[in-house]
Order: C-alpha cells, then sequence, then structure tokens
C-alpha cells in the first residue's frame, strides 16, 4: 500500500504496460529474464559440437542433449566413437553418469562435482547448478554497447547473497533487438575477470534467432578454451518426464 | 681418605668433575629440548585439533556419510560439563565439501561448530588471525586457512561456495562469506579443514538441530584419560568413544620412539663420560703404586683397597653431578619460560605439527632415571681401576720408583 | 730421526699407549655409533616415504609438479630408460603413471588417487610385495588386475577376486573407464594411503587412460643416496630439457627436507656434546701421560735436550697414539655397526607395535654411510690433536729441577 500511496499512477501503469522500462531506463531483470526464457524454452532438443581447445591439441566431441524445465536434462555422446553412448543424466539436483563400455550407471558424488566436466571448460558443477540468470542476482542497467555491430544493453548482475554463486559479479551484453545474450564477463569479488563467454554466429535456432557459436574462455589460461556450436536446435518438443529416468539412461539413442 | 685422595690432584679431579658437569648438562639440556619439542607437539596436536576423547557414531570413520549421526542434547552437554575432569565438549558436524571459488575448487573437510563450545575444546578462536571468529549472527560464516585461501584466491569478506550431500543424498550448495582466516601449527589440518557454524550445515543438509557427527571431549589432564571413559560412555550410549592414541596413532609412535632414542642417546653420554674417568682413575692407580704398595705392605687387605678405589672413583665421578644436575635445572628452567625460537626452520617443523618456538621441559622422573644411569655408569667405570690396583704386587710396587 | 725416536719412546710404556689410545679408540666408537643410529633414522624415513611416493630423482613433463594431470605426461621409451639405468649411481628407475579417478562399487561411490607401476620394477624399489595381507601381487606387468588398499576394501566393502569400477578423465580428455579385478588388499602404512590408493599395472594404466607409452613420471633409485646431488645434476645436463624437468625428493618434498634439517641440526647439537665430553676425557688422558714423564723429562731437559725438540717429540708421540687409537676405532667401529647392521636393536611391545601398523620394521637401523666412519674418525683424532696441543705446550715451561724432583 505504502508503494502505491507515494509513487505516482503514471509510473505504476507505465511500469505494468511496459515491462522494460522504468523511468525510461530499460529494466535490467526483465531483460535478463527474457533472453533466458529465449535459450531455454519449456523444454528443448539440441544436437551440438563441443571442442576442447588447448595449446597443444584439441579435440571434439557432439552430442544430442534434451531438457525439460530447469531440473531435468539428458546428455547422450555421439561422437568420438569410443565415447559413443555416454550418457550424463540430470534429475533434480543429482547427475548420472551411464558409461556403455563397462555397462554401468554411476551417481557423481559431491567431490567429484569440482571436476572438469569431459575435459572441457566446465565443471560437473557447472551441470547441476541451478543459478538463475534472473532469480540469483540483483540486476542493474549500465549502458548500452556495441557487439560486432549490434545493438546491446550492458547489464550488471550482482549475485544475491545468498545465493550458491561463486563470482563477483558478471556483465552481460544483451541484444536489444532479439534478446541474444552475446557476451558475458565473469569477475571475482576482487573484480579480476576470470572467464569470458561470447556469443557469436548467430541465425535461426529452433524458430529463434540464437548466436549458434558460444566460446568459453578462462582468461588467465592462456590458449585455453572450449567452443560449443548448436548443429540443430528444437523447443517446446514433447518429452515426458520418464524420459529423465535412470531405467531410461541405457536406451537413449 | 678417598674424598681426600681426590684432592690430592686438584687439577685431574677437577678436570673430570667439570667433564661430568658438562656433559650432565649438556645431556639433560639436549633432553629438555627435544622432550619439550615433542611435549608441545603433543599438547598442540590434543589442544588443537584431536582433543582426548571423540565420539562418533559407530559407523562413521567408515565412510563419513552425513547421515552416521549422533544426537546430542543440552542436558547431555550439561552432565559432561559438569564433571570436575571435564574441561570442555564441543558438538561437531563434520562433512566431506568441496570449496569453490571463482578461481578454483578443492576438497576440504567442513568442521561445523558453536563456537562457544568449540573454544573450551580447541581454542579455536586464538588461531584466528585475521577477520573474526564464527558467530550466530552470521550464520553462513567460515573460518579458512591461509592456504586454502590462498589456493581459492579469495580473501576476507569473499564468498565461497560449499557444496556437499545432504542427508536425502542430494547435492546442495550454499554461499558462506569468509569470516576469518585461520592458523594453526599444523599446516597440513589447515589445508584440508575449514570450520562453518554448526547450526547452518544441519539446515542445509537437512539434519536436525541434535544430530552431529563427533563430539570432542578436553580433558583437564590427560591423567584423567582413562577414568573418564566410563563416565561418556554412559552420556553417550551405542557410539564408538577413542581416545587420542587411538585417533591418531602415530602420534604414540613419536612419543615412545622418543623415550626410547632418549634414555640411547644419555647412555651414550654416560659411556663417553666412563671412558674419560676410567682412564683417569687408571692413571691415579698407576700412578700411586707405590703408595698403594706401601698401604698393602702396612696390612691394608685387598677388599678394603678394591672398595677404596670405587669409592674414590664414584665419588670423583659423582663429585660434579649436583652441579650438573642444578645447572641443567636452571638452564631447563630459564629456557622454558623464554623459550628457544627456531622460526628458521618453522615451515618444515609446521608440516609436521610442530611449533617453532621450543619451551624445553623434563619430568622429575627423568632427572631421577640419569641421576640413577650416572651412578651406575660411576659404577661401571670404577671396576676397571680398582681390579687393576688388585692386581698390583705389593713388593714389586714399592720399589718400583 | 725424531719420528723414530717419537715411535720407539710410545712402546717403552705400553699400558700408558694403550690407555691412551684406547680412549681414542672407544671414543670414536660411541661418535660413530650415534652417527650411525641418527642418520640410519633418516636414511628409513626417506626410504619409507620416497620408495612409496616419488623416488629420490623424478623426471617429469614440465609443468606437471604444479599440475598433475595426465595431460602433462611424458613419452618415454624402453631405450631412455634403458640409458637411464645404466647411468653411474643408478641402481634402477621406473616409470609411473599417475592419476585420480571414480571408483564404484555396489552403490558406493568415491574419489580415489591411483598409480600405474612396473609391477617388476617396483618390487625393488618399494618392496610392494610384502605389504599384500590378502590375494596375490601382479603376475606380470600385462596383468589387468588392481591391488587395493584395506581401508578402501572395507569401505567398498570388496576384496580378492571382486572387481572395481574406475572412471576417470584420459589423455587430452579421452575418456575413461574400467571394471578392475582386485588381485590383492595392501596394508599400507599411513592411513590416507590405505584409504585412497589403488595400484595397477603400467601397462593398463596407459590403455585405460588412452595414454600409449606415456607415464606421469620416471622415478630412479640411488645405489648411493648420498649421491644425490651429483647424480642428479648429471641426470639434469643430459636429460632436462625444455620438455623435461628433473627433480630431487628434496625438491620435490622440501617440508620433509626442511623437517630433517632442523631436526639434523638439534642432532648436530647432541653430537657436538658427545665430542665435548670425549675432548674432556682426550685432556686428561694426555695431561696426565705428560705429568707422569716430568721426572723423565727433567732429567733430557737437565742432559741438555732442547725444549722445543722435546715437546716436538712428546708432539709427535701423541700423534702417533691417537692415530693407531684413531685407526683401530674406525676399523672396530665399522664391525660394531655391521654387527648392529645385521643384528639390529629391535623394539618390543608397544612400540613394536604401532612401528609395524605403520609398516615399519621395529628397529633402530644403522646408517652404514662410509663417509660417518672416516669422517668421525678424523674428527675425533683432530680432537685430540687439539687437545695434546695444550699440555705439550707446559713442557717449554718446564723447570728441570722441580721436575726431577717430582
Amino acid at each position: 500500500m505504502n508503494l502505491f500511496s507515494k509513487t505516482p499512477l503514471y509510473l505504476i501503469i507505465c511500469f505494468l504496460f511496459e515491462g522494460c522500462l522504468i523511468f525510461g531506463q530499460p529494466d535490467a531483470k526483465a531483460i535478463v529474464q527474457r533472453a533466458e526464457d529465449k535459450m531455454r524454452g519449456n523444454s528443448s532438443y539440441a544436437e551440438m559440437t563441443i571442442k576442447i581447445v588447448r595449446p597443444t591439441w584439441q579435440r571434439e566431441m557432439k552430442m544430442k542433449t534434451w531438457s525439460k524445465g530447469k531440473k531435468q536434462a539428458l546428455v547422450y555422446i555421439t561422437a568420438p566413437q569410443k565415447d559413443k553412448g555416454t550418457v550424463f543424466l540430470k534429475r533434480d539436483k543429482e547427475v548420472w553418469n551411464y558409461i556403455p563400455s563397462i555397462e554401468r550407471n554411476i551417481k557423481l558424488p559431491p567431490s567429484m562435482m569440482s571436476q572438469s566436466w569431459m575435459g572441457t571448460d566446465f565443471t560437473n558443477d557447472d551441470l547441476v547448478k541451478e543459478a538463475s540468470a534472473a532469480d540469483d542476482y540483483t540486476h542493474s542497467y549500465l549502458k548500452d554497447s556495441l557487439i560486432d555491430g549490434r545493438e546491446c544493453y550492458k547489464i550488471q548482475m550482482k549475485p544475491n547473497p545468498d545465493a550458491s554463486v561463486v563470482w563477483g559479479k558478471v556483465y552481460v551484453w544483451i541484444d536489444k533487438k532479439d534478446y541474444m545474450q552475446l557476451r558475458a564477463e565473469f569477475y571475482d569479488e576482487e573484480n579480476m575477470i576470470v572467464n569470458v563467454m561470447i556469443g557469436s554466429e548467430i541465425k535461426s535456432l529452433g524458430g529463434r534467432l540464437l548466436p549458434s557459436k558460444m566460446e568459453m574462455i578462462p582468461v588467465d589460461k592462456k590458449g585455453n578454451k572450449t567452443i560449443m556450436t548448436y548443429d540443430d536446435l528444437k523447443f517446446d518438443v514433447p518429452v515426458n518426464d520418464q524420459f529423465f529416468s535412470t531405467q531410461n539412461i541405457k536406451q537413449v539413442k | 681418605m678417598a674424598w681426600r685422595n681426590i684432592w690430592r690432584k686438584r687439577t685431574r679431579s677437577l678436570l673430570v668433575m667439570l667433564s661430568v658437569v658438562i656433559g650432565l648438562w649438556a645431556g639433560i639440556f639436549t633432553m629438555a629440548f627435544v622432550k619439550g619439542m615433542y611435549t608441545e607437539h603433543l599438547k598442540n596436536s590434543i589442544n588443537n585439533y584431536l582433543s582426548h576423547y571423540q565420539v562418533h557414531h559407530t559407523d562413521f570413520a567408515l565412510d563419513k556419510d552425513v547421515t552416521k549421526t549422533i544426537s546430542v542434547n543440552g542436558s547431555q552437554l550439561k552432565t559432561l560439563l559438569s564433571d570436575q575432569r571435564i574441561k570442555g565438549v564441543s558438538p561437531r558436524t563434520v562433512c566431506q565439501v568441496m570449496v569453490a571459488s571463482p578461481i578454483n575448487a578443492l576438497g576440504v573437510n567442513a568442521i561445523g561448530i558453536n563456537t562457544r563450545y568449540e573454544n573450551n575444546v580447541t581454542g579455536l578462536s586464538a588461531r584466528v588471525i585475521e577477520g573474526e571468529v564464527l558467530s550466530a549472527e552470521k550464520a553462513n560464516g567460515i573460518l579458512i586457512g591461509e592456504k586454502v585461501a590462498k589456493k581459492l584466491k579469495v580473501k576476507l569478506k569473499n564468498k565461497v561456495v560449499l557444496s556437499f550431500q545432504s542427508a536425502d543424498g542430494e547435492i546442495i550448495s550454499g554461499a558462506f562469506k569468509i569470516n576469518g582466516i585461520f592458523k594453526s601449527s599444523n599446516s597440513s589440518f589447515d589445508e584440508s579443514n575449514v570450520y562453518v557454524n554448526a547450526a547452518q550445515i544441519q539446515k542445509l543438509a537437512g539434519l536436525d538441530s541434535n544430530s552431529f557427527h563427533e563430539v570432542a571431549i578436553l580433558l583437564k589432564d590427560n591423567k584423567y584419560l582413562n577414568e573418564s571413559k566410563i563416565t561418556i560412555g554412559q552420556v553417550f550410549k551405542n557410539t564408538l568413544i577413542q581416545n587420542w592414541m587411538q585417533l591418531a596413532p602415530e602420534l604414540d609412535l613419536i612419543i615412545n620412539s622418543f623415550d626410547l632414542y632418549m634414555y640411547i642417546f644419555v647412555g651414550i653420554i654416560l659411556l663417553a663420560l666412563c671412558f674419560g674417568i676410567v682412564n683417569t682413575m687408571l692413571m691415579a692407580v698407576l700412578e700411586r703404586v707405590r703408595e698403594i704398595g706401601m698401604l698393602m705392605a702396612i696390612g691394608m687387605n685387598k677388599r678394603r683397597l678394591f672398595s677404596m678405589i670405587i669409592l674414590e672413583t664414584v665419588l670423583l665421578s659423582l663429585a660434579g653431578s649436583p652441579v650438573g644436575f642444578v645447572f641443567s635445572y636452571l638452564t631447563v628452567y630459564y629456557f622454558s619460560h623464554t623459550g628457544i625460537d627456531l622460526s628458521v626452520f618453522s615451515e618444515g617443523l609446521s608440516s609436521y605439527g610442530f611449533s617453532s618456538v621450543i619451551y624445553p621441559s623434563l619430568d622429575v622422573d627423568f632427572y631421577l632415571d640419569i641421576y640413577v644411569m650416572t651412578f651406575a655408569a660411576a659404577l661401571l667405570a670404577s671396576l676397571y681401576p680398582a681390579f687393576k690396583s688388585l692386581r698390583l704386587k705389593p713388593v714389586e710396587a714399592i720399589r718400583k720408583i | 730421526m725424531l719420528f723414530l725416536i717419537a715411535w720407539r719412546n710410545i712402546w717403552r710404556n705400553r699400558k700408558r699407549t694403550l690407555i691412551t689410545s684406547g680412549s681414542v679408540f672407544f671414543a670414536i666408537i660411541l661418535a660413530v655409533f650415534m652417527r650411525s643410529a641418527t642418520d640410519g633414522v633418516y636414511e628409513g624415513m626417506i626410504q619409507n616415504v620416497v620408495s612409496f611416493s616419488s623416488g629420490y630423482i623424478q623426471l617429469h613433463a614440465k609443468g606437471y609438479w604444479d599440475e598433475r594431470s595426465v595431460d602433462n605426461s611424458l613419452k618415454v621409451t624402453d631405450t631412455l630408460i634403458n640409458q637411464l639405468s645404466k647411468e653411474e649411481g643408478v641402481l634402477h628407475c621406473t616409470r609411473r603413471m599417475e592419476s585420480f579417478a571414480l571408483a564404484s562399487a555396489g552403490n558406493k561411490t568415491r574419489g580415489i588417487a591411483f598409480i600405474g607401476i612396473e609391477p617388476d620394477k617396483e618390487i625393488k624399489a618399494g618392496k610392494l610385495q610384502e605389504r599384500i595381507v590378502s590375494g596375490n601381487y601382479f603376475s606380470s606387468g600385462y596383468d589387468k588386475g588392481i591391488l587395493i588398499g584395506e581401508g578402501m576394501a572395507k569401505y567398498f566393502g570388496i576384496g580378492v577376486g571382486d572387481s572395481l569400477i574406475l572412471i576417470s578423465q584420459g589423455y587430452h580428455a579421452a575418456s575413461a573407464a574400467a571394471i578392475l579385478p582386485v588381485r590383492g588388499v595392501l596394508a599400507l602404512g599411513s592411513p590416507q594411503l590405505n584409504d585412497n590408493l589403488v595400484y595397477m599395472s603400467l601397462l593398463q594404466s596407459q590403455q585405460f587412460l588412452s595414454a600409449d607409452s606415456l607415464c606421469t613420471s620416471v622415478s630412479l633409485y640411488l645405489e648411493n643416496v648420498n649421491q644425490l646431488e651429483s647424480v642428479s645434476d648429471r641426470i639434469k645436463n643430459n636429460y632436462g630439457s625444455a620438455g623435461v624437468e628433473v627433480m630431487t625428493w628434496k625438491e620435490m618434498l622440501p617440508e620433509m627436507d626442511q623437517f630433517i634439517t632442523a631436526d639434523k641440526g638439534g642432532h648436530l647439537i647432541v653430537i657436538a656434546i658427545l665430542y665435548l665430553v670425549i675432548s674432556f676425557g682426550l685432556y686428561s688422558t694426555v695431561l696426565m701421560m705428560i705429568y707422569e714423564r716430568q721426572h723423565e723429562f727433567g732429567i733430557l731437559v737437565s742432559i741438555g735436550m732442547k725444549k722445543r725438540l722435546l715437546m716436538l717429540i712428546v708432539f709427535l708421540e701423541t700423534l702417533f697414539v691417537t692415530f693407531v687409537g684413531a685407526l683401530f676405532g674406525m676399523i672396530a667401529s665399522f664391525s660394531v655397526m655391521l654387527y648392529f647392521h645385521f643384528h639390529p636393536i629391535r623394539f618390543t611391545g608397544n612400540l613394536k607395535e604401532v612401528y609395524e601398523r605403520y609398516g615399519m620394521e621395529a628397529i633402530i637401523s644403522m646408517s652404514m654411510k662410509p663417509s660417518i666412519f672416516y669422517y668421525q674418525a678424523l674428527i675425533v683424532f683432530l680432537l685430540a690433536v687439539l687437545v695434546s696441543i695444550y699440555p705439550s705446550l707446559k713442557i717449554l715451561r718446564l723447570k728441570p729441577i722441580e721436575a726431577m724432583r717430582s
């Protein structure tokens, strides 16, 4: 009540209708939320290639992924041949790993969560983390900025005190027109940059305009990066919950 | 007579006495030094992290599972704390966690405590070198070791995320704010343990507020070790109660081998002293061939001669020992207060849990043992010269110039 | 001429000579015993730690020491191993592959460390086979099985004949997963190793990690531990390169080295005390010897012998006597140590139990470093010479008449 009594009516109306603009400034949280929703959908299916780049070698993996909501995801490795059939299943906060060569399904223990996932610059923990760009942070719009000739909002995201997020702050650049995240910079609490994520090669995927290539670059490890490329992406495909079960893990193809 | 004989050759006798004094002093001081080092180490280990007793669920050691808890209520704590022999009781949660910063992630042991209880057992507050101790107001505070901070590249007030398994088997994570940095004299302990509020862990892991994994109990003195076990057993039924020797068998090993080595060392020093004494007395006997011959000629029997030489040797050796003992006692006493600084080697020492300032100390028992050993050595040293004197032939002896 | 006189003088009074050289003799035995026992403890300690972990000298890829990952492993051919084994001072050398894995059996899963070893060579280096409490050691270099610590066996509830699943990250992010049969269960000294360590054959580990002919380290064992610096310098020169780093255990385990240095400092004080006590014994002996002969010296000086010459002869005499004592002391101490080396002092009771729980033999092991013998003999000899200077100088102040009267 208090809020309404002190806020001029036109501002409330403006807030309700525009959604993204308060006082003529963009609503940072709504922008991030919108970008996040665009990436996710209710459910999704994707075929992607992950390339690990190291100073002296490179490695490429191909996989299919299914996801439903925030809590369920399944990754099926299709290449290289040696790893074909390997499955990672995320259900709630658990990660299960099925390995066809030994026909075993193993639940990853907490101690393994800090390990690199399949040798990439992501950790197992990154798979499980439900940190939501919209819910776990406090957002503030900084300025407009150009990325690859596209007009972007530069938004600062400060993690909420209780959120299980290690970053001190994150800057994201979100395309003004199509709400695509084109760049993100991750900082520690001493304001030192740790990771950079770059989105590029924008194309229509699953009927939405999205960057098809994402590069993850750890700043202090020279010559290291992980490149993810979407070969195919579909949204709102029908998948039932039964799909994301340890019983199904051996049957996925 | 034996006593007067000793003072006939003043320089020589003084020299022997001086060597006894120095040998004893140096030997005792070294023993006290090393003993001080190990006592300190033991004390540190018990007072800083081991405690005299730890109580666990009977299967906790097997897999350290979150659900292997024991129930600890206020009245149990009260019962224990009202016991005259018990100094402190600290219920703890112990979880294997992954602690992550933006830069790195490490697997460590998270000890959930209540500062009030913990301080009475391990005096944790005193080891916080930066920041402050945990408090209930800052529920998500965490204390980490210096090296952990360095590996994670984090500072005071920074945030870290702890992930671990909850009671129902899920992986959960929570944000913790670095409340303080601690440093103990055992760097390997500091590297693998962090402290958090027990209540916070219980909340995150889905344990009720009476569930703990470990109860550490510090006694007022190690001498109560055996008798207090019964008391603890009555309070915590169907649990595994272990004393520090069972918890850290390697400490037992160190302490036990120390005593053995020390006795060997003192034995060697005394043996070396013996040779000095034997030589001197042998000289003395040979030198006094004429006199001894004379004594025998005027009717002193062999047994008396034998005892005279023995007495003379023992007196000679023991004359210096009171001075040696007093002198060493004073030195040990002095250094036991000032301490000896070994900080040059402190990194190596502290990684093995030794502190870098050594306070020499020695039980009275040791002085007694050494006294007995000295006496035995003196006796041993006297035998050869005494036998030698018996074999002298009086007539020849007198004739000899 | 002088030497001859001095030499003859020595044998004139055998008793005196025997007493003096006897004290040098026993002093050396004691000093050697002391040194040998303390050094033996360190050697045992180093051997215990080093042989099970790093080796005395280790070759590994540059960067491996800071980031222990399979990706930082080294290609080592049999030719190189042969070459290294033939290096002077190298007893044997063995390849190892160390990494981490997720181990699983039943519904239990946990992170563990594993080491791929060359079974036949490891027998020589660490006596691993002696730690087996049930089952067998690897039957060959191609053995597909694993050896696990007792603690781990208990945790997973498995034993010989059961299998353990290992999942890890292979070379260059290859996937690694295998079900391996348990061949044997080991009683490894420290609880940490006992709970967390898995041994497999090098070939098995290479296959597991898709790391053909690679290893994370080559450990060298030395014929003589005291040649560490000289051998490592040579190895560094010959084999170290932009990609290969050579490290000694002192560099790899600096904290242990520092601890030993600190502890050795303490023992230095202890042995200094022993020297002090020995010196007093020697001093009084030499002093006595000269006092005893005052009468004789008095006569010699009064019949015209130059004091300086006399002093020189007496000094030479002590030199001879102590030298003889030192020589025999060295030989005798060697035999004493040899005896203790083969019949070591054994602990009993409680201490024995604790030692054995740690997989250590419950003995005071004696170091047989040759340097101990000649150094101690030399030190005691020098001490003897040093303490005899003052008594010899006394001759210069000799008053013949008084001396003759005594």
